[in-house]
Parts: C-alpha cells; structure tokens; sequence
C-alpha cells in the first residue's frame, strides 16, 4: 500500500509538471500583451518596456518557467551581476496577477471553497435524487414510477447546466419568489451583509440542483442498472431462499455489490464535476475558480490561468487518489499493486 | 412496504426542511423598507462581469473604478454633478483654477481655505501636499502607474518614473499653493490633472504596487471595505462638508454578477441597479413597456466603433478603396447587433460629446450606397478582417465581410479575444486588412481622439492605437498645430479636422459611437438620476428614491 501511494504522489509530480508546461506553452503561443494591462491603453513604449521588465516578461519563456517553478516549490532565486546566486525558501506561491496585481494564492483560497461548496454538496443532491430513483426503479421496473425516472434521466442528460440554472432562477427565483435568483454568501466569515450557514444554503438551493441534475440523471441509470443486474444474482437467491429479509437482502447483498462502481464513479464525476462547475457558476455568479478562470482568459492573465489549472489538477490527483484507496478498503478483492 | 414508507417520509422531511430554512432566510433577506423619504438609505448594486481593477487611485482605469473615483475623490477641479454639458465644464472644487504663466508651461493652483469643503474621513485636511503627494506616488516606478503617461510633460516626471529620485522637479507644494511646471505649453493640460489619478491622497499613503485597498479619501463618500471578487461598500464622508450631494448613505456592491440575473434582480426590486445596464436583448422590451427615463436611462458615450482600414497594406493603401468601403459599410445593420437604442450612427470619429464636433454628413449612415462605392472602386481583392470574439461582435464581422463582398472583396473573418485582438492589431506589419474596434476617451479632448487615432509620429512596433497605421506628413503637422491650439480655436481646428480626414483620407470607417444604457428598481426616483458624461458612467452622488 505504501509503495503504491509513493508511486502514484510520484507520478502525480510528474503530471503537474506536464500541466504547467502546457499552459505556459499554450500562453506563450497566445499573441498577447500582459505588460498592456499594466501600462495602460496609451502607454508609451517606454512605459510597456517597464511594465514588461517589472512582470518579468522580458526575460526568455524558459527563464520565466524556472521561476515560476521556483515559487511553486516554495525555492526564489535569483542571479545577482550575472555572478552571484541568490537562492532562498518561502511559502509556495503561485505568483501574482497580471491585470490586479493581487497573489494567486489569495484568488483561489477565496475561490476554491465556493466551488467545492458547490460541487460536494452538489454531489451529495445527486446522490439523494439517484439512490432511491434507481433502486426503486430497479425494484419496480416498467411501472410508473420506473417510466417517470427514464424521462427525468433524457431530460437531465440532454439539458444542458446553464439552460436548466437560467430556467431554475426564472421560475424558482424570480417569478415564485422562493429562492435568490443569484449570489452567494461565505458560510463562515462573511465578507457582505449576506452571510451564515442559513444565507449560505439558501443561496446554494438552486446551483446545487443545477450541478446535481446531470449527474443525477446518470446515476439514477447507472444505479438502476446495477441494482437489476445484482438482483438476480446467485446469491441474492439463495439468501432469499435461507428466509433472510428482504431489507437485509437488500443492505447486505444487492446494494453492497450494486454501490461499489458507484464509488469510482463518484470519485471521478467530482474531479470532472470541478471543470462543469463553471457553468452553474457563471449562471449563478458563484465566485468560484470556473468563473475565475473565464474571467482570467479575457486578459489572458496568465497567473490565474495557470494558479487554476495547477490547483484544480492537484484536486483531481488526490480525489482520485482517494478513491483508489478507498475501493481497496470496500472491496477486500481490490489489492494495490 | 414499511422501507418504501422511511425512504419517503425521509425524503419529505428533508424536502420540508429545505423550504422552511429558505423561508427564515427569505424573511432575512426580502422586504425592503419602503422610503417615504428620498435620501438617507442604502443602495444596493450589481457589478456584472467585472470588478474594479483597483480602487488606489495611482492604479484604478477602468470606467467603473473610476465611477467609484468620482464618488470618494476630492480634486483640484472636477466636473460638475450634472449632466452634459454642464457636466462637461470644469469647475473649482478644492482649488480655483490655477493661473497660467511663462507661456503656458506653469500651473499655480491655490489651495481653498476650507479645500472646497474636502477632508479626509479620518480627520486629515486635504493640503497642497495632498495633491503634490499623489502626483509623486503616481510617478514611482514601484507603483507601476498607468498615469505616468500623462504626466510625461511634467518637468522632472519621467526622471521620477526612470527611478532617479522621488520628487519631480516641477512639482512643488508650498503653503496652499501647488505649481506644476511643464515641459512645454499643453493646452489639454487640466483635463488631464483632473484624472481621478491625481485627486488628494492621505499623507504617508503607502507605496504598494498591488494597490491599496482601504484608505482614506476626502470627497462625499469614502471606501468602507472592498472583497476582490466578493464585494465592496461606499459609506458616507462625515468630514465633507462640500457642495456635491450625497442622498445615499451606502452603497453595497455585490461583484461579479451574471447580467442577465441581475437583471431579473432590478425588476424585481431586490437590488437597485447593475452598474453594467441591461443586457441589450431586454432593451428593447422595456422601450416598449413604456419605462424609458422612468427605470430605462440611455445616455450618449464619448466613445466611438470603428473599421480601422489598414493602409500601410496594398488593399487599403488605396485611398479611393478606403472611401468605396466608407460608401459601402452598412452602419444601420453594424449598430442593429448592439441591441436597441445601442448608439448613434455616424460617419466621423469624434464623438458628438466631444468639443468641437461638427456633423458634416459625409458618408451614409441609414443604408449603404452601394452605386457609388462601386464607382470609386473596383479593383477587387481579398482582405483579412480581425474582429473580437464577444456575439454582436461577430455577427459585426460578419455584416463587414457581405459588405465588402458588394464590392467585389473577398475577405476572411478571424475573431480573437479581447486582450489578443488589440495586441495583435496593435503590432506594426501584422498582417490583417480591417479591424473592428472601439475607443472611448480617458479625459475631454479632441487630442485623445483624433492624435490618438491618426498621429503617424506616434506609430511604434507594438501597442498602437491608429489600427489604420495612417501616416500622413501633413495631417501629422496639422494635428500637431491643433494640440498646441487653445479654446474655441482649438475645438474649431480639430473639427475640421474630423471632417477632412474622415472625407479625404477615409483612414478609417466610422460605424457608431455607443451609448450607455442604465435600468433602475421600481423604487429609484428617475427625476434623480444623472449621466456623467466624462467617466460615461452614472453619477451615483445624485441619486435618490421615490
């Protein structure tokens, strides 16, 4: 198991370095300007040559990528007259803004928290909806109920997130009244007058079932699909036959067995949810790290984009992970090479 | 069956347990008092799709960071809370203007007694150092300012800006007298100084490149606390006791809006406005339900939409090319992408706002005259348009390149993102043919039009503005004479030039010159609301409720 993890935190290293490098290649290819941002509209070439100097792009791409490795790492350095190193420790940082000049690091410790508010309690809706729209699908299959769930699932795989919030706030928030057509509000350390665990789930109401209705839709399938396959498995039979309950049936064997892909799934669907979760964002003005980074590409602002991407990589890393781990522990047959 | 019953009596409890949480917090958050009194509550606002950049004033440039500006800046002159064009006249405000000596190139402004009424929220009284103070902080090479453009005819600012010192030369506060000495005679001189750059700073405002986010300021409201991405709040100034109205007494700002719910906000009263406006598929609906200038407020920009022909190329190194394109745009279908009520059509590049203008009708601006483009000419040849990448944008290419085709050019369309868009467009020898673009003033003079768009000296490999690359002697001399002009004959000298450039040259194709569109809570009092016409933002100062 030890030797496992080390080799996946291994490779992880090596993914983040692939990310980075990538991004900064894609940046680089882009023709644009950061030292415009500074400078202004009207800036005189000698003020787009100090605003260049001062963003460290005059230096060569190569150059650019060391340090910013570098400041990844938590390692600054720099070469005094060409002759003396200068090398010292700090906190990792992911730089600093081009257009606001504000630490990356700040930006997305603001912005991780709204997407993850977003995106777990998102997942924990679309379990609600999917665990028992699937299993009683499966245990009444072709009847109403079953008929109803399959139109749900067409209509959240086939709708796409922005239609279905736009929808949502219009009906929910605006014309009803019952909810915030948008905004968001900090659980803890509220930064406007909106703020709370209250404001915060109220707020959340409507992005969460937004996100949720996709994935739900899936898994309402995916579950309904497992818990008939494991119901007429061998040994369901003959636990029915040795006179055991049917709910214990169904705890034991069926759902035991049916969840386990379930918990990949999820695990995956999260990290993929992190990139979807840009959309719901966007609709509901969720200050996240989706509506960061669109945000960031009008610049383009290159320290967002790439603070972005590196955080969010790291996430799905550990998130899957995390999942790996714990299928072992679910499923004893599972062992970690 | 007793499982199925749990399953939905679990359901249903939390189902109920949601709708009771949201009816606590919509008893929390709904219900806006009612005013029976027109001033004194607060204004809540929408910021959609932006932020400011920054609210120091060495660093804020965007429009909205400057609308803020207006709010908390106390200046040597400032512009009037009125709309145009009182709006427009620069009056005293914590100094009377200054007198002008040794040939233009000397400033001395004098400090009021009571500076205007100006102080600090914190007590601090706003001096001739205040405002020498802001001048030098801009100037310092550590705050990387975008106001050092404007002060490089200051004596002794780019030595400054180069690192070579701390204070211009040409800057000096003594007593209650501040003299800024020039280079040379610059007639746009204050319309310059009166940047929100340049308003009074506290003493010891710290050097801070990222920009300060909490400091003082000497004007009717003051910034209580701004949340990057999050939110900010406007309070009121105790210590101003100046003339400028104040009938807020907050102003919260939620940023970072998605237009179209914010939108759906303002109608619904839950917040008072959004200071992006409405987005332009509603505009049209609420012209027809009757609410312009009761919620629905449209004002003219001093910006302007152009197609920059490039003519350092062979295809628009044509002049008589350039004129049949001129004939041939269909401006009416260009400004129908924009939305309703979207802007003025017009053939020439100076705005109606600015001083000067002169409408002399030269090209068509309802349909496109096809006959006589034709006539001008008919070469042919394929060109290659540059666009941004936002939807009325493209649709706009799109509209260029038919048009073109009605001409016998053939042409492609590539469509870029902002930022990419100017910077490539801006690249001296890049090779593109036409380009959509748009520019609005940074402060009330034809100069930063016209010099701006059409001055060949000002052509450098990178970051240009004349996307045409129009390089032509005797223009340059004659835009350069306009500059050194003053006044009315100033104003005259640039309106002709307008005319004769957009009629001789045709450098560019002027398409129209937007407008501002603003839509106000039921509980807004429209008798209220004004349009600062040199920011083109509304005036928040003036407004008030029913």
């Amino acid at each position: 198991m030890t030797r496992y993890i080390i080799r996946r935190i291994l490779w992880a290293g090596v993914l983040l370095i692939g990310v980075t490098v990538v991004t900064f290649v894609i940046f680089f290819l882009t023709p644009t300007d950061p030292a415009k941002l500074v400078a202004g509209k009207a800036a005189r070439p000698i003020d787009i040559a100090r605003a260049r100097h001062y963003l460290g792009m005059d230096k060569p791409v190569p150059y650019q990528y060391a340090k910013f490795l570098g400041r990844l790492t938590g390692v600054r350095w720099d070469r005094h007259h060409n002759t003396v190193w200068n090398i010292k420790f700090k906190w990792p940082s992911l730089g600093q803004s081009f257009a606001t000049r504000q630490d990356v690091n700040a930006i997305v410790g603001h912005a991780a928290p709204v997407t993850a508010s977003l995106v777990f309690g998102g997942a924990i809706v679309w379990m609600l909806i999917a665990l028992p729209l699937g299993i009683l699908s499966a245990l009444r299959p072709r009847s109403m109920l079953d008929r109803i769930t399959m139109i749900f699932v067409l209509i959240g795989i086939s709708a796409h997130p922005v239609w279905i919030g736009l929808i949502f706030s219009f009906i929910f928030g605006y014309k009803l009244g019952l909810t915030p057509i948008t905004g968001y509000c900090n659980a803890i350390n509220p930064v406007t007058s909106c703020g709370g665990p209250v404001q915060w789930a109220y707020h959340m109401i409507l992005p969460w079932f937004t996100f949720a209705l996709l994935f739900a839709a899936l898994y309402a399938r995916m579950i309904r699909a497992n818990v008939t396959e494991a119901l007429n498995e061998d040994y369901v039979r003959t636990a029915r036959a040795k006179g055991a309950p049917e709910w214990q049936v169904m705890r034991s064997h069926v759902l035991r067995n049916a969840l386990l892909p379930v918990v990949t799934m999820l695990g995956m669907d999260i990290s993929v949810g992190l990139g979807g979760a840009v959309f719901t964002e966007s609709v509901y003005s969720l200050p996240g790290l989706g509506h960061t980074l669109v945000q960031s590409l009008d610049g383009p602002d290159l320290p967002i984009m790439i603070g972005i991407v590196v955080f969010a990589t790291t996430c799905i890393i550990l998130i899957n992970l995390m999942v790996d781990l714990l299928y072992a522990v679910i499923d004893p047959r599972i062992r970690l090479a | 069956m007793s499982r199925k019953v749990w399953l939905g009596v679990a359901m249903l409890a939390t189902g109920v347990t949601l709708l009771v949480a949201a009816g606590f917090a919509a008893g929390a958050t709904s219900g806006v008092k009612t005013a029976h009194s027109k001033t004194g509550l607060a204004m809540n606002l929408d910021m959609s799709n932006s932020d400011f950049d920054y609210l120091d004033p060495a660093l804020a440039y965007l429009n909205v960071s400057w609308q803020m500006r207006y709010l908390t800046d106390c200046k040597l002159l400032n512009y009037p809370d009125k709309p145009a064009p009182q709006g427009t006249v620069l009056q005293p405000e914590a100094a009377d203007f200054p007198v002008i000596s040794k040939g233009g190139t000397v400033y001395t402004f004098t400090i009021k007694s009571n500076a205007g009424g100006c102080k600090f929220n914190t007590g601090e009284a706003v001096t001739a150092q205040s405002f020498a103070d802001a001048i030098n902080r801009d100037l310092n090479p550590a705050m990387q300012s975008p106001a050092v453009q404007f002060l490089s005819d200051v004596v002794g600012a780019n030595d400054v800006a180069a690192g070579k010192g701390t204070t211009a030369s040409g800057v000096v506060a003594n007593g209650n007298k501040l003299t800024i000495t020039l280079t040379k005679p610059a007639a746009d001189f204050l319309g310059r100084i009166t940047m929100p750059f340049f308003a009074a700073i506290p003493h010891g405002m710290p050097i801070n490149s990222k920009g300060e986010t909490s400091f003082a300021s000497a004007g009717p409201y003051y910034l209580k606390n701004w949340t990057q991405g999050r939110s900010a709040e406007f309070d009121i100034n105790p210590n101003y006791k100046g003339t400028r109205p104040r009938n807020v007494s907050r102003f919260n700002i939620t940023i970072g809006t998605d237009q179209n719910q914010a939108f759906l906000q303002v109608k619904s009263g839950q917040i008072d406005d959004d200071l992006a406006g409405p987005p332009p598929a509603e505009k049209a609906g609420l012209l027809s339900a009757g609410l312009l200038k009761k919620q629905f407020f449209v004002s003219p920009l001093a910006s302007t939409t152009y197609v920059a022909l490039n003519t350092s190329r062979p295809l628009f190194g044509n002049v008589k090319a350039r004129q049949a394109v001129n004939f041939a745009v269909d401006r009416h279908a260009m400004l129908a992408q924009f939305g309703v009520l979207a802007g003025v059509r017009d053939d020439q590049f100076m705005a109606p706002a600015v001083p000067g203008y002169k409408n002399a009708n030269i090209y068509p601006t309802k349909a496109p005259n096809l006959t006589k483009a034709k006539s001008l000419y008919t070469g042919g040849g394929n060109a290659t348009i540059y666009i941004r990448n936002r939807g009325y944008q493209v649709a706009q290419g799109q509209i260029l390149q038919y048009n073109l085709q009605q001409i016998g050019i053939q042409s492609t369309v590539q469509p870029f993102t902002a930022g990419v868009f100017y910077t490539k467009a801006g690249t001296k020898g890049e090779p593109f043919d036409a380009a959509i673009g748009g520019w609005g003033w940074d402060y009330p003079d034809p100069y930063d039009f016209l010099n701006v768009f059409f001055d060949g000296n000002n052509i450098h490999d990178t970051n240009n503005n004349n996307l045409s690359y129009f390089n032509d002697p005797s223009i340059n001399k004659q835009l350069e004479k306009a500059a050194s002009l003053t006044g009315d004959t100033r104003y005259a000298a640039y309106g002709n030039l307008d005319i004769t450039i957009a009629k001789n040259y045709a450098p560019m194709a002027n398409l129209y010159h937007p407008t501002f569109a603003d839509f106000l809570a039921p509980r807004m009092d429209p008798s209220c609301y004004v349009f600062m016409p040199i920011y083109g933002v509304q005036d928040l100062a003036t407004e008030c409720f029913k």
